[in-house]
Formats: C-alpha cells, structure tokens, sequence
C-alpha cells in the first residue's frame, strides 16, 4: 500500500453512482449516489434516520462493499485495497455515536489501541496518545477508564483515537448524538480543526442543524438518494 | 494488562475456568508423580544392591506375583551359588497397616541393607528389622515388638534404603515369612531369585540359560525390572486415561471461556476491527486471556495435585511410604506442556469465528 499522505490528490474522495442494497435487493439503502470531496474540507450528511448516512460512511469507511458503483480514496478504488485492516487504520478515522471505546481500556490505551493496529512501537503510541489526549483535553483523564468519565469526554476520546494514525479521513456517525450541545460542539470544532490543519477529509452523519451548518458542505440523503448537495450558508461560495 | 481486565470482567467464568484446568491437572499430576517415582523407587532398589538379573516366574501377572517353587530355587542355586539371592515379597493386611510390605530375605542379603539404628534380624530369634518410615510412622524403636502374622516379632533393627516403597516395610528371614505368605499350610515357595553377575556378558548367558533350562521361569535385566511391574503398567494406562480426560476437560472449559467471550464482545471486537485491528491481533489477545487462565490453572492444578499426594498420604487405608510427596520437574512441565497445548489448539475456534467476522455486523451486533 503506498503509505504517502492523500492531501494533493483531487478529489480525496469519489463517490460514484454507489447503490447498496440488502436482502437480495428488496432493502435499497443507498441508490445511485454520486458525489465528490477534497481534502481539507468537512461535509455534514444530513437527513433522517434510515436515509443511508450510515450505510454511506460503512461503504466510504472500507466497512461494507457496495452492490453497484464505486468509492474511490485518493484515486484508488476500495474494492482493489487488499488489505482493508490496514486501509482503515492507516487511512480512516471513526467517530461513533457511542464513542464505542473499549471498556477495560483506559483513555490512553484505547487511543494507543488505533496505533496499535499499525504495529506503532511503544515508546511512540504513550508519546502520541498522551499528546492527542491534551490535545482534546483529557490529560488529566488519561488513566481513566471510560465508565469513570463522563459522556462528552468520552467522545473526545474517540476523536483522539481516530486521530491516533493521523488519517486523510474522519468518519463521524452521530458524534454528537448522544452529547449537549456544549460538548456536542466542541467536538466539532475538534474535527473541523483536524480538516484545516492537517488537511484531512472529514464526513459528519448528524441530525443536528446547527452541527451541520457548522461544516463547509451539507449533503441530504433521504431514502438512501442523494436528494441535495450543496454549501451550507456559511460558506460563501455556496450561496 | 488489558487481558488481566477482561478476564476480570467475568470474575466467576474465570474462576470456573482456572478450578476446571486446576482440577484435571492436579489428578494427572498427583497420578504421573505416583507411578514415575514408583519406578524410579524399584529401579534404584534393585540397581543399588547390584542385582543384574531378576529371575520371576513366567506366568505371574507381576514379579511381585511371582511364585518359584523350592526345586526350581534349589536348582538355580546349584547353577550360580553364592551370587544368587532368594527373595519372598509380598503384602499383609496387618491392624497397622493395611498394606504392610513384608520382605523375606537370606541373612547374607540382610548384611547388604545399611542400617540406621540396632543390628540385622537373628535367624530363628523371631526378629525383624524395620524401615525407616514405618518405625517413624508406627513410632517403633529397637527392643520393641512388632504384630505380623498373628505373632509379635521383636524389632532387631531399622534400615534405610533410600526407597520409600521398601522403607515403608519391614524384613525378616526368609523361611518364616515363606510360612506367613503360604495359604492353608500350601507349599512354600519364593518371590524373585536375584543375581548378581559384575559383567554384561554373564548376565546376557544367564538370561539365556534360564530361559532354556527353566521354562516356566524368566529373568530379565535388573534395569528392566521396573518396566516388567505390572502393576506400574496399569497406572500409566491409568494416567494414559486421566492425562486424555485433562485434555478433553480443559479444552472444553477453554472453549467455553473462548466461546462465551466472542459473543460477549462482539461488538468490541468489530470495534477492533473498524480501527483496523487484523483478526490475527484480535485473536492474540484472546491468547494472551487463554494463556493466563491456562498457567494460573495449571499452577495451581499442580499445588493441588501436590496436596493430593499428601492428603491420600495420610490415609491409613493406602498404606504408608510408598506415595511421593513432591512432584517432579519433569510432571509440573509435562503438565503445562499438556494444558498449554490444549489452550493454543482450543484457540482455533474463535479464529474460525474471527477470519469469519464482518467488521461492520460485529459493530452492529446487540
């Protein structure tokens, strides 16, 4: 696998014509869904639940194949990756909405678990995780298993694990779902942040309005269609 | 120690597990320390008084059983004189012992007996001399009287040695115990004829003479004395069957623990896997789990086994002297071995179930 940074390849992310059907195509989760994305730019999915955003974010996320069409990460179609662990732990971040940490892992461990996965020496992962760790303010917390913290510091957790390989993509399922508003941004702001400084692409599934106008684009999917694309009203060149 | 936390998580599974491995292994190692240091026991006996040759008859199920008619020991003495030594060996089912090891022996072979305290037995003086273990454990010193057969013998000495199976009996001369062990006033006859030759040469001619001028008699090597025991062939069969129920056991204990755990953690394992775990490290994990379970078990199944021997030790009913009280080195490894093989080939299970896993229906899983 070639193991250079994605950010100068345009389009990042290429979906195209993508359907995703289950039991023997009488359940269509995604129809024909086609769009693109750079790096450095964050997208909100929006719509309402069963509408596909999650069936989208499997399929982008190398967690699912789709029935027909192709997703392509900087140009390479995902059905060639050979290699799917190491695809995701090199390339793919995941925030879930129940953060979905470990339960006999603390904090560290669990970001440490993401490097881990790429065979990252000790020294490195304590090094990188505890960084990540202050960098969403959970120094303090490090030691911590999950069920001694509380949900919001949970799901910063989980972005500091995604964050762990330092991938081109973040993929966020209802991040925010399960939070107040308080944390609920911050951990926006956390994955906007990551878009703009490092140059990754990161893709929000949210119902929240006020999440997903907080994002550069805003893509509606309904009945698994892709029924809008577009800027949301903070970005200019959408308007 | 993350595996530490998950076998934590499952306190009671875990503990079920461990007392599972524990109790299979302790029967096997408690079984293969009886039957090795058995061996071990009749080995060093007959090589450290120098006997080359046991000669037993052929039909007995054991040496021990073994009966050699008075002709046939008078003819075997005319043939190797003063190098032969007959020997009567048995048990009595005496109020002190329920197997009371009583040897009959010549005065010369006596002489070859180190003593710890007294003087060898007189002949026709009604005495005995004592092992060591049996006049600790009776409390017996020398002067006083011991019951054999109905008749109180006075013991004259107390001998060592250095095997626990015969220092836990006592010797005397050799007619009256013939006497003790014939039934019904039948006739009197010999246990073993023992020889000793100094050379391998004499010892194969020996062997060969007795097989062709007495066919109802057999003699082997003193160094294969051990092995033609029948009664150490039943226990290695015995722990043949036990160390196969350890196996069976602990696999089955270990892929329960493994079973139970993949369908409880599933969707911590497509969590895993999303993040970009291989099943490959998934199932090292479960490895590292298996493997403190097997080892925790494995020891402790060993000081089990350990206060097994030591437990049926004290049991009137077995006897005394003869049961090891310590396990060896070779036992305690061949049990670790055994149950660390069993837990590695229990593991192939759950890596079927993890090669087949879907990250993304582990995730989803409820």
């Amino acid at each position: 696998m070639n193991d250079r940074p994605l950010h100068a390849i345009d389009p990042l992310l290429q979906v195209e014509a993508v359907s995703r059907s289950h039991e023997q195509g009488r359940v269509q989760a995604l129809v024909d869904v086609s769009f693109s994305a750079d790096a450095g730019q964050t997208l909100a999915l929006t719509g309402p639940s069963g509408g596909g955003k999650s069936s989208l974010l499997s399929l982008i996320g190398l967690l699912d194949r789709p029935t027909r069409g192709r997703v392509c990460i900087g140009g390479q179609d995902l059905v060639q990756v050979r290699n799917a662990a190491a695809f995701r732990a090199r390339r793919i971040g995941f925030v879930f909405q129940f953060h979905h940490l470990l339960p006999t892992m603390t904090l560290q461990e669990n970001v440490e678990a993401a490097m881990l996965a790429l065979g990252a020496p000790r020294a490195r992962r304590r090094e990188r995780a505890a960084a990540l760790l202050d960098e969403v303010g959970l120094s303090a917390r490090a030691s911590f298993l999950p069920s001694q913290v509380s949900g919001g510091e949970r799901q910063r957790a989980a972005v500091a694990r995604a964050l762990a390989n330092e991938p081109d993509l973040l993929l966020a399922d209802e991040p925010t779902g399960n939070l107040d508003s308080h944390n609920g941004q911050r951990v926006v702001e956390l994955l906007a942040r990551q878009a703009r400084q490092r140059g990754a692409l990161v893709l929000v599934a949210t119902h929240n309005p006020e999440i997903a106008a907080a994002l550069d684009r805003r893509l509606e999917l309904r009945d698994g269609r892709l029924r809008s694309e577009g800027s949301t009203p903070a970005d200019p060149a959408g308007e | 120690m993350i595996f530490w936390r998950n076998l934590l998580r499952a306190r009671v599974r875990s503990l079920m597990t461990v007392l599972g491995i524990a109790a299979g292994v302790g029967l096997f190692a408690a079984a293969t320390a009886i039957t090795a240091d058995l061996r071990q026991q009749i080995a060093s006996a007959i090589g450290r008084y120098q006997f080359d040759v046991v000669i037993h008859e052929k039909r007995a199920p054991s040496p021990f059983s073994s009966k050699i008619t008075e002709a046939q020991m008078a003819t075997l003495r005319q043939h190797y004189g003063a190098a032969l030594s007959p020997m009567v060996m048995g048990t009595l089912n005496e109020r002190w012992s329920a197997y009371a090891m009583l040897l009959g022996v010549t005065p010369g072979f006596a002489q070859r007996i180190g003593l710890v305290a007294g003087r060898h037995f007189e002949p026709g003086q009604n005495e005995v001399t004592l092992g060591e273990i049996a006049a600790q454990r009776l409390g017996l010193g020398i002067g006083q009287a011991v019951e054999v057969g109905g008749r109180s013998l006075r013991v004259a000495g107390i001998y060592r040695t250095g095997s626990r199976l015969f220092d836990g009996g006592l010797m005397g001369e050799i007619g009256p115990v013939q006497r003790l062990y014939a039934q019904d006033g039948g006739p009197l006859s010999y246990t073993l004829a023992l020889v000793s030759t100094g050379d391998r040469a004499a010892t194969a001619r020996i062997i060969d003479e007795v097989g062709r001028d007495f066919p109802s008699l057999k003699a082997i090597p003193g160094t294969e004395f051990a092995g033609a025991v029948r009664l150490l062939r039943v226990v290695d069969a015995f722990v043949g069957t036990i160390a196969v129920v350890v196996l069976l056991g602990t696999g089955l204990v270990v892929v329960n623990m493994l079973t139970m755990a993949l369908a409880e953690r599933t969707r911590e394992i497509g969590i895993l896997m999303a993040i970009g775990w291989t099943p490959w490290r998934v199932l090292r994990l479960l490895a590292a789990e298996t493997a403190l379970l097997c080892g925790v078990g494995a020891l402790l199944g060993n000081g089990f086994g350990l206060a097994l021997l030591h437990g049926v030790n004290r049991l009137e009913t077995v006897g005394f002297g003869w049961l090891p009280l310590h396990l060896g080195t070779a036992q305690v490894l061949t049990s670790f071995t055994l149950v660390f093989g069993v837990g590695t080939l229990s593991l192939a299970w759950p890596a079927l179930v993890l090669w087949r896993m879907q990250p993304l229906e582990a995730l989803r899983h409820e």
